[in-house]
């Protein structure tokens, strides 16, 4: 309560500001946003704040911007078996609820991208690295990881504040309060995806890609035979440039990696299912958009 | 507390952006730039929607893409249920099993 009022108060000498420069004689504020914006602010204190819908609503947003540079390959077959693949890794997940969904992206680049609310893409450079289901179990379970302890939505909340300042003056647009209000946050998140997240929220993910693989039946030690095949690339590959601009380097993964593996619980490295992997990423090709 | 710093610095650059004639993607940028973020190398006119990044993606094709709305469609045409993706498992040879870390 306390804090609520301090920011209230803030928020408030922030208009008393704004109103005695340029602003005041050209923008007409709307205190009842102002309000409402840090109503919203003090309720999203905790990453578990945000509901479902609103996450869902983002991730729509982000997925929809990451296609437009990264069209999904034009395979049904291929995309299909993804999803086959990858919805039964994510019902291993605290969040089986979720609407999962997979696609298959135009990229040479080796990576994977998560969105909020539950969609993982895969490039056609991951898909052309992995060996084996057991291997793409491992990504696809980071991926998941990142979803299912919405490492993105942390980070974005972190940032309210300022979302919360721009807020008030996008009020001026009279566009309306909550489309506004999650615009401004999905522009905050060009910002932090971009940078990435954190080493701990990566192993944490290494983590759950290791765990969720080795619950659907797969061995667990692929994820460590991926990564080591990964370490030994030249880490200034085109292939890899955007990848390592947000994770550690595959060398320290691999050491996280063997780590975790230790400590497992129910599969012991070796035991588990290394089916073949049953999608041809070469097939249904088209160029990437805005290269 | 970090939030509470946030905001001041706010309210002391919102005066300024404004005297730049900036609209308030400029002043998002001048506050997200004071608390350590990246400013962005090729400002968006205020009112604008921003370009979306995602983690690891290349920040010259985060900036240039147009958001690709219909392709969503295609993503959920090709969605699989539960019990779809179970028997598919099933087919494989998975068996789901209880695994933790100690």
């Amino acid at each position: 309560m306390k804090s609520s009022l301090l920011l209230s108060g803030l928020l408030a000498a922030a208009l008393v500001s704004a109103s005695s420069g340029v602003l005041a004689q050209s923008r007409n504020l709307d205190l009842g946003s102002i309000f409402d914006t840090a109503k919203t602010l003090t309720k999203s204190q905790s990453v578990g704040a945000m509901s479902e819908e609103e996450e869902a609503a983002i991730g729509k947003e982000v997925v929809a911007a990451t296609l437009g540079s990264y069209p999904p390959i034009r395979n049904p077959g291929l995309q299909h078996r993804l999803n086959q693949v990858g919805v039964w890794i994510a019902l291993q997940s605290s969040r089986p609820e979720l609407p999962w969904r997979f696609a298959a992206v135009e990229s040479d680049a080796i990576n994977a991208f998560a969105a909020p609310g539950g969609t993982i893409m895969v490039t056609r450079g991951m898909l052309n690295h992995v060996t084996n289901e057991a291997e793409l179990a491992c990504v696809l379970g980071h991926e998941i990881g990142h979803v299912t302890r919405r490492h993105h939505i942390a980070v974005l909340q972190k940032s309210l504040l300022v979302s919360a300042g721009a807020s008030a003056l996008g009020a001026t647009t009279k566009t309306g309060g909550s489309a506004e209000y999650r615009r401004l946050l999905i522009g905050e998140s060009k910002e932090i995806f971009t940078r990435g997240l954190d080493r701990g929220a990566e192993r944490e993910a290494d983590e759950d890609g290791i765990l969720l693989a080795a619950r659907a039946g797969y061995d667990p030690a692929a994820c460590l035979n991926f990564m080591q095949r990964l370490a030994a690339l030249k880490a200034d590959t085109g292939a890899l440039a955007a990848l390592y601009k947000t994770h550690p380097t595959a060398k320290e993964r691999v050491v996280d990696v063997d780590a975790a593996l230790g400590k497992l619980k129910g599969a012991a490295p070796g035991d588990g299912a290394r089916p073949e992997l049953a999608m041809d990423a070469a097939a249904g090709g088209q160029k990437p958009r805005s290269r | 507390m970090k939030t509470i710093l946030s905001l001041l610095l706010f309210c002391a650059l919102l005066p300024a952006a404004q005297a730049q004639g900036g609209g308030f993607s400029d002043i998002l940028r001048s506050v997200t730039g004071a608390i350590g973020g990246k400013e962005a190398s090729t400002p968006a006119p205020a009112g604008q929607t921003a370009v979306l990044g995602v983690r690891g993606m290349d920040e010259g094709d985060a900036k240039t893409a147009a958001p690709a709305t219909g392709d969503l469609k295609l993503l959920e045409g090709w969605a699989v249920g539960r019990k779809e993706a179970e028997a598919a498992a099933l087919r494989r040879g998975l068996t789901a099993r209880p695994v933790s870390y100690e």
